[in-house]
């Protein structure tokens, strides 16, 4: 069984990572019935290329965007193909935390280890997670096409409760995890399942690929979950910048 | 009714018809077209980076100078937008690793739109907020320059991409709208000169402007964009009507729609762009000086002028 994981886990590697050099890839909302779903897709040049129709764990680098701001990054970002959202052109995509910014243990993700929260933004809007569920904000606005492109900025803050580094706080070197949902403000489309946001923050790249299979393996139990881990281990070694 | 549809209710109440308007722009290329960038003799070169194209980004028009963008079009946040980004396509001679930044160059400009187009202080202490993570600068009245921030790291084969915010704040210091505080920022078009820098000033470009659309008609912010485009990024000639650095059939269709003949004078204020003689009228003698610029689908001599 363990080597079949492995087998999966590689040829999904394989697949996602098959793509031309600087390949992007984000998180892909659609529509399918009746439902958010989520998945991944690329953008290659100005085509948004889907790639996966169900993932639900996504790693990211923090400081990956901008080594002056380590504390910061804008992945993944929110992407989704003309016609991923029949007849929503106009209407908005929004987000909640389902649950409290967690810390990676070793063995699991449990409280964060000193305080620590995870501030996200897009334009003049803004929420900070901590220790519970938070409501979020429409985001984006569906383009004409019925696709979208987005990235919100997150940020992780330290006890002082900012993500300025050499101020004397700054958030614990380690694994976080955030619990996100999307929904529409389309009529009658049901928000998505949970899905996952694994950030690294200056950890080793070993314990980000543990917690993130321990992400895949245990809080998003499906059929694709090799692959989800595949994918997702892809997702971390994307260049920096956005496309 | 469901929370979520309750807010985006109440988001389209307070902000009526800007959802339609999003993205809707008349004057210049459509899409997604950032400031772009290379290396060039030991200069940053500008011109219009292209994400459209289907298989790669592309640096097209190099020697560009002025780019456009506008507020009240994005209905969930009006007074924020984060065009244009700025981006460098695989190949730009930009050493990888470094870091890309701006200077703000100049004040905030305004201009109200009426009469030709002229920008002089802002009239209400707005002021541009540029922002990325928890990096923030500042323009008003009086700031001048102000040293910017590095936004993004160039990658191992000389790419970037990436958007910073732009908030155009009221007298109230905030991006909120009046419908919510009171105040939000007059409607107009405000302009700001930055450069973009790399590896820490050493390295820098020409200086470039960006115009900001806050609220007004489209034509009006074409007006600007021709007048400031001829006048001071020197980009273009006056007869690139509708900003896209050539003067091909394009602008003969906007002249022709403001054609008045000889002596008979223009009513319509978005038809000043077309008097190229400024002589009250659109006949053919302003025909006759968009037909010495022609240039096709060339780029255009900016120095052509009347």
């Amino acid at each position: 069984m363990r080597y079949t994981g492995l087998i999966a886990c590689g040829l999904a590697l394989a697949a996602a990572c098959s793509v031309t050099r600087g390949a992007h890839l984000d998180a892909r909302p659609y529509v399918a019935d009746g439902k958010v779903m989520i998945g991944t897709a690329q953008l290659l040049g100005g085509q948004v290329v889907p790639t996966a129709d169900h993932h639900r764990v996504f790693g990211a680098e923090l400081g990956a965007d901008d080594p002056d701001q380590p504390f910061m990054t804008e992945d993944p970002g929110f992407l989704a193909e003309p016609g991923a959202f029949p007849e929503g052109a106009g209407e908005f995509v929004g987000f909640t935390l389902l649950d409290g910014l967690k810390g990676w243990t070793g063995a699991g993700f449990g409280t964060v280890p000193a305080g620590e929260s995870l501030q996200i933004s897009r334009g003049s809007q803004s929420v900070t997670v901590a220790d519970g569920p938070v409501s979020g904000y429409f985001f984006a606005i569906i383009d004409p096409d019925g696709g979208l492109h987005q990235h919100l900025t997150f940020e992780l803050l330290g006890a002082d409760g900012n993500p300025i580094p050499n101020d004397g706080v700054q958030p614990t070197a380690g694994i976080y995890l955030l619990t996100v949902q999307l929904h529409t403000s389309l009529q009658g489309v049901s928000p998505s399942e949970p899905f996952w946001i694994v950030l690294n923050n200056g950890d080793a790249e070993e314990n980000h690929d543990l917690a993130l299979d321990w992400a895949a393996r245990h809080l998003a139990p499906e059929p694709a979950n090799a692959l989800a881990v595949g994918a997702a281990l892809c997702l971390v070694c994307r260049p920096r910048g956005r496309k | 009714m469901n929370r979520n549809a309750i807010v985006a209710a109440a988001v389209r109440t307070v902000l009526g018809a800007l959802v339609l308007q999003a993205e809707s722009r008349a004057c210049g290329p459509q899409g997604h077209r950032d400031i772009g960038i290379q290396a060039h003799n030991g200069h940053l070169q500008t011109g219009v980076y292209h994400l459209d194209h289907p298989e790669n980004a592309l640096l097209l028009d190099t020697g560009t100078r002025l780019w456009s963008s506008a507020f009240q079009v994005n209905a969930l946040d009006p007074f924020f937008t984060d065009k244009p980004g700025f981006g460098a396509v695989a190949g730009s001679g930009l050493p990888p690793g470094t870091q890309v930044g701006f200077n703000i160059l100049s004040d905030l400009l305004y201009w109200d739109g009426t009469g030709p187009a002229h920008f002089g202080p802002v009239v209400n202490q707005e002021r541009l907020r540029i922002k990325f993570g928890f990096q923030n600068r500042y323009a008003g009245t009086g700031t001048g320059f102000v040293a910017g921030f590095n936004f993004a790291t160039v990658t191992s084969d000389g790419e970037i991409h990436q958007h910073v915010s732009f908030f155009l704040l009221g007298a109230d210091g905030n991006a909120v709208p009046a419908s919510q505080d009171g105040l939000q920022a007059t409607s107009g078009i405000y302009l700001i000169q930055i450069e973009v820098t790399l590896a820490a000033d050493t390295i820098k470009s020409d200086p470039i402007w960006l115009v900001f659309n806050n609220g007004l008609d489209d034509c009006l912010d074409c007006l600007a964009l021709n007048d400031l485009g001829a006048r001071m990024a020197m980009d273009r000639p006056p007869a690139d009507l509708d900003f896209d650095r050539r003067v091909a059939r394009s602008d003969v269709d906007s002249l022709a729609a403001c054609f008045t003949g000889p002596d008979l004078p223009w009513t319509n204020p978005c038809c000043r762009i077309a008097d190229l003689d400024s002589d009250g009228d659109v006949d053919q003698s302003d025909f006759g000086l968009l037909q010495r610029c022609f240039s096709g689908e060339s780029l255009a001599a900016p120095e052509c002028r009347p």
